[in-house]
């Protein structure tokens, strides 16, 4: 029987081709190859393509065993007159994968997406109506996954196609916040917030409401109408178990939710989530402190509110030790300046740090080292005063700045003290400091503070300085110039430059800094940095203060909150972290602003407290050994019965360098060899075995450990070996130059994915896709194309006689579009014909 | 000479006096004019009311105090304040000083020197934004007009009372 298909390509290329393939017959003839099938190319097992041989895997017992990454192409929808709502996947899965399914036709159909144990317990679900849904894997381990066909369920309907991505890239893998629902989020049951398009009274919404509830048997209790959003309350029902073997029944809640965004009888409608507060200190004036929620401070305080063993040297004015905001927290310290007039306070160097004031009678004191410590480590939610960003750490005052500022000699001695280093004092403190911040500078550079810098440095101390105040390139300015440090930008409330703050290439990264010309959040207080301070007369009290000196101690005190989950955190760690070249972790611990990337007003961005200690997690959780560690994936193959070879990784998850010293097989149909770097190939020869399961490891040896990865394979048809590299029946289409089918086969994998069409010499375009939903067209979205020499840039092949070795790809498509067929400018439409 | 000056609350106030660019987009205009310290800086007032205390002190010496202080008692009936600014500063290091003794009555104009302090060049200094400041007590009368010098008798700037 012949049937019509048609196919939609994306852009074609008026390339001529060359040089490929083999000419074999001059007179003309054939055109062969083969289709390259990623292994991680999957079909459903029961489709609508009657081509294809449907299998089914609705149930357990059923599950299609598929591998992992994977991209499966499925359908939902009836079959032969019976509806498939369900489509049940077995896996194996790591830890944090993203499992997504994405719905080509959102506007028709609403398929879910669920996970379960081996124990068939639901683990995670993702029930949204929108175009994706997605969820992450709690743990390594083997699960199920369901395709649920909600919407084929309850209302029935033509069917629609899917695709299911495991470790792999799909269109997108977020979905939309707003679309997306899931049983395992907090929210109150039989609530829901709505919001009508149009104004109308209580008793018309109501009625609306019930009618659009009426598919799901639920019963309004109460509906509070106002203007800006609607609460809906449904009468408690009895919600049964669904009968299948995966369980898929849903929260009332939910189920009301989808019946009202189906009906779009409402602008939105969701869930009544249960929100928690994150952890918010008590002090007294915490709600003036904007510049901490700026860079998700109270998110990171759930995690970690700083560790009593992190010291943060202050380098500074000293610290009023008395302030009741500060005291609990400091520790040691030393005051280093060396000219009694500058120290004022009656001697030279001492063991007293303590900040007697810098006015020297001309002028007020600043007490500039006691706001910048009560920044980083005030005595937090203590019910008074202010709030610090790492208030468990521990404060060092060093004084160097006096009535006229600091000499380098001074603030050599105090980073050497810091790093517990021979310095002027003859003294080094107990444990030394972990970070060291300078809020303080000038113009020009100076080889001898590097110097004491880089010695520091070396000892392990992270070093942070201001950028400076003159709205001029930083580099010039020292120690913000310097090698080795933390360079800290300043922003407003706004999360912008503020105006004075100095730029460069040397800033590293941005933190509030404050803008006392402003109130932006109209608190009544210019936008300043709020943080502990005291006067001439001895009177201790808290102050608004803006300048690159508030912002630096803001990344110390993040600093400090990292080195309390880490606290192997080195100097090089940050760098590297902040450079995005960390090579245990990709992640950053800033916001981008400005420029993309790195930029000279914000360096690689605003600090993220949140971010920052995540990253210190990851980094706890990452292997600390200094040696290497080998790991391999996959760390299990399954061979299905018409696979040969798989790819294995074998890479270092330590340190250090590894080095593989032997790879044995147990058994001999197993064998592998090195393809490139870190890649092998493992290859089985079923020469010789009888039907059956069999299994066999592969030994790995190195000076990084063993490692085992386990080997199943199956010799034999059955259909409940693990799947990969299989796209089911694929139609394989020539075209003439006007884009008119001359003629068509189709292949699958039993073949090898190999084809060959008879042709005259010519000009010719070849296309290949699936057609699932059996519609007559192929490359529907959820279907999978491709085309020669790529599915991008689709050129025409020369044939002048036979042209062998045709090879191209045929996958998911690079991204899914609205319309049903892949639409572009340069589109064009092929009729198709299908001899059987 | 009967006393025309009193210097009260000699204060580098440690933030900024209203009236400042409002803080601009960094992906837009960077250009700022150089805000370290020049004469032409220098700007004054004369304060005759409570009001007007209260606004500049409240916006420059106890700037985002808290708690918030009291505002200091002054008797406008006797007496009227100068105030005097630096401006907006980078760092700490800076200081404007009534020069003692240097008050005097010329032609209706009242003139005082001011000492003016900047950072020693090549010092550290904290990179805290300030704003020196200076507050004299003065006379309500005799005078007509006031000039402000700084210690090499340049004219710093100048204000025309209503008197």
């Amino acid at each position: 029987m012949r049937s019509n298909r048609w196919i939609a390509a994306t852009v074609f290329a008026l390339v001529w081709f060359s040089g490929c393939g083999t000419v074999e017959d001059k007179t003309g003839g054939k055109v062969s190859g083969k289709l390259i099938i990623d292994n991680s190319t999957i079909m459903d097992s029961d489709t609508k393509d009657q081509n294809s041989r449907a299998h089914s895997n609705d149930v357990t017992n059923d599950a299609q065993r598929i591998s992992n990454p994977a991209t499966v192409t499925g359908f939902m929808g009836p079959i032969n007159g019976i509806n498939d709502i369900s489509d049940v996947y077995r896996v194996t899965l790591l830890k944090s994968q993203t499992i997504s399914l994405t719905t080509a036709d959102v506007a028709n159909d609403d398929f879910d997406l669920y996970l379960y144990g081996m124990d068939r317990k639901k683990v995670a679900d993702s029930i949204g109506t929108g175009r994706i849904d997605a969820l992450s894997v709690p743990a390594d381990g083997e699960y199920y996954i369901k395709v649920y066909g909600y919407s084929i369920a309850k209302y029935g309907g033509n069917g629609g196609l899917y695709t299911l991505n495991i470790g792999t890239k799909g269109a997108t893998s977020s979905p939309a916040d707003h679309l997306h629902l899931s049983s395992f989020y907090d929210f109150v049951d039989n609530d829901l917030l709505i919001k009508p398009y149009k104004t109308m009274s209580r008793a018309a919404l109501a009625s609306q409401l019930s009618t659009d509830l009426n598919s799901t048997n639920l019963q309004i209790e109460s509906l509070d109408n106002s203007p800006a959003v609607s609460r809906l309350t449904l009468k408690p029902s009895t919600t049964s178990r669904s009968s299948s073997d995966l369980d898929v029944s849903i929260p009332d809640t939910i189920r009301a939710i989808k019946a009202l965004r189906r009906a779009q009888s409402v602008e939105y409608a969701e869930p009544n989530y249960i929100r928690t507060a994150f952890k918010t200190p008590n002090d007294t004036y915490y709600p003036y402190q904007w510049h901490l929620p700026l860079i998700a401070l109270p998110e990171a305080w759930d995690i970690t509110t700083g560790s009593s063993s992190v010291i943060v040297a202050v380098i500074d004015t000293g610290v009023v030790l008395n302030h009741p905001d500060l005291k609990g927290n400091l520790i040691g310290g030393y005051d280093f300046i060396s000219d009694r007039t500058n120290a004022a306070d009656g001697g030279g160097i001492d063991a007293n740090p303590n900040d007697p004031g810098d006015g020297g009678g001309a002028k007020p004191s600043s007490f500039h080292g006691t706001h910048v410590s009560g920044t980083i480590a005030a005595s937090s939610n203590n019910s008074a005063g202010v709030t610090g960003v790492s208030w468990g750490s521990k404060i060092m005052p060093l004084r160097v700045l006096g009535v006229r500022g600091s000499t380098d000699y001074d603030l050599v001695q105090s980073i050497l003290f810091a790093a517990k280093l021979p310095n002027s004092s003859n003294r080094v403190p107990p444990k030394r400091a972990d970070i060291i911040n300078m809020s303080l500078g000038g113009p020009g550079t100076s080889v001898t503070i590097q110097n004491a810098i880089t010695k520091a440095r070396a000892e392990g101390v992270i070093i942070v300085v201001a950028a400076g105040n003159d709205n001029k390139n930083a580099n010039n300015y020292s120690p913000a110039g310097a090698d080795g440090v933390v360079c800290v930008s300043a922003v407003g409330q706004d999360a912008l430059k503020a105006p004075y703050s100095n730029y460069g290439t040397v800033v590293d990264v941005a933190a509030p800094g404050g803008d006392t010309s402003v109130d932006r959040n109209g608190d009544g207080y210019a936008d300043g940095v709020l943080s502990t301070i005291s006067n001439d007369s001895g009177e201790m009290g808290y102050k608004f203060y803006q300048g690159t000196s508030m912002a630096a101690p803001h990344m110390a005190g993040v600093l400090a909150l990292m080195k309390s989950i880490y606290p192997a955190l080195s100097p090089l760690d940050v760098d590297l972290i902040l450079e995005g070249n960390h090579p245990k972790t990709s992640k950053s611990i800033a916001i981008d602003k400005g420029s993309n990337g790195k930029d000279i007003y914000y360096g690689n961005g605003l600090i993220n407290a949140l971010k920052a200690v995540r990253v210190a997690q990851d980094l706890k959780n990452s292997p600390t050994s200094t040696t290497p560690k080998l790991s391999a994936l996959p760390t299990q193959i399954t061979f299905a019965p018409d696979s040969i070879t798989q790819s294995l990784t074998l890479y270092n998850s330590g340190s250090g360098s590894l080095n593989i010293q032997n790879i044995n097989t147990t058994q001999s149909w197993l064998s592998v060899q090195k393809d490139r770097a870190n890649n092998y190939t493992v290859t089985v020869n079923r020469s010789n075995l009888s039907a059956g399961t069999y299994e066999a490891d592969i030994v790995i040896s190195s000076n990084g450990g063993t490692v085992t990865v386990g080997v199943i394979m199956q010799v034999s048809s059955q259909t409940t070996g693990v799947q990969s590299g299989d796209s089911g029946t694929v139609y394989v289409i020539l075209l003439d130059s006007n884009f008119k089918t001359i003629t068509s086969t189709t292949t699958t994998k039993q073949k090898g994915y190999t084809y060959s069409l008879n042709v005259n010499s010519g000009s010719y375009y070849l296309v290949a896709g699936t057609d699932i939903d059996n519609d007559g067209y192929i490359s529907n979205e959820g279907e999978n194309l491709g085309g020669y020499p790529t599915i991008s840039s689709v050129s025409k092949i020369e044939v002048d006689g036979s042209r062998s070795g045709v090879n191209f790809r045929v996958g998911a498509q690079p991204s899914l579009k609205d319309s049903k067929h892949i639409q572009s400018s340069t589109q064009v439409t092929f009729p198709k014909e299908i001899k059987r | 000479m009967k006393q025309l000056i009193r210097p009260i609350l000699l204060a580098v106030s440690i933030s900024l006096l209203t009236g400042c660019s409002m803080a601009q987009s960094a992906d837009q205009e960077h250009k700022k004019a150089d805000i370290r310290t020049s004469k032409s800086q220098i700007s004054s007032k004369l304060i005759t009311n409570t009001e007007e205390w209260s606004n500049i002190y409240y916006s420059t010496k106890a700037k985002g105090m808290l708690p918030k202080p009291e505002l200091p008692s002054i008797d406008f009936t006797q007496k009227n304040l100068l105030f005097v600014t630096m401006g907006e500063q980078p760092s700490t290091g800076y200081a404007i000083e009534y020069k003692d003794g240097s008050v005097v009555v010329e032609d209706e104009t009242l003139k005082i020197t001011v000492d003016l302090t900047t950072p020693p060049t090549g010092s550290v200094q904290a990179t805290l934004m300030t704003e020196p400041v200076l507050f004299l007590e003065i006379s309500k009368s005799g005078y007509k007009h006031i000039e402000i010098y700084d210690s090499d008798a340049h004219l710093l700037d100048s204000i025309k009372t209503l008197f």
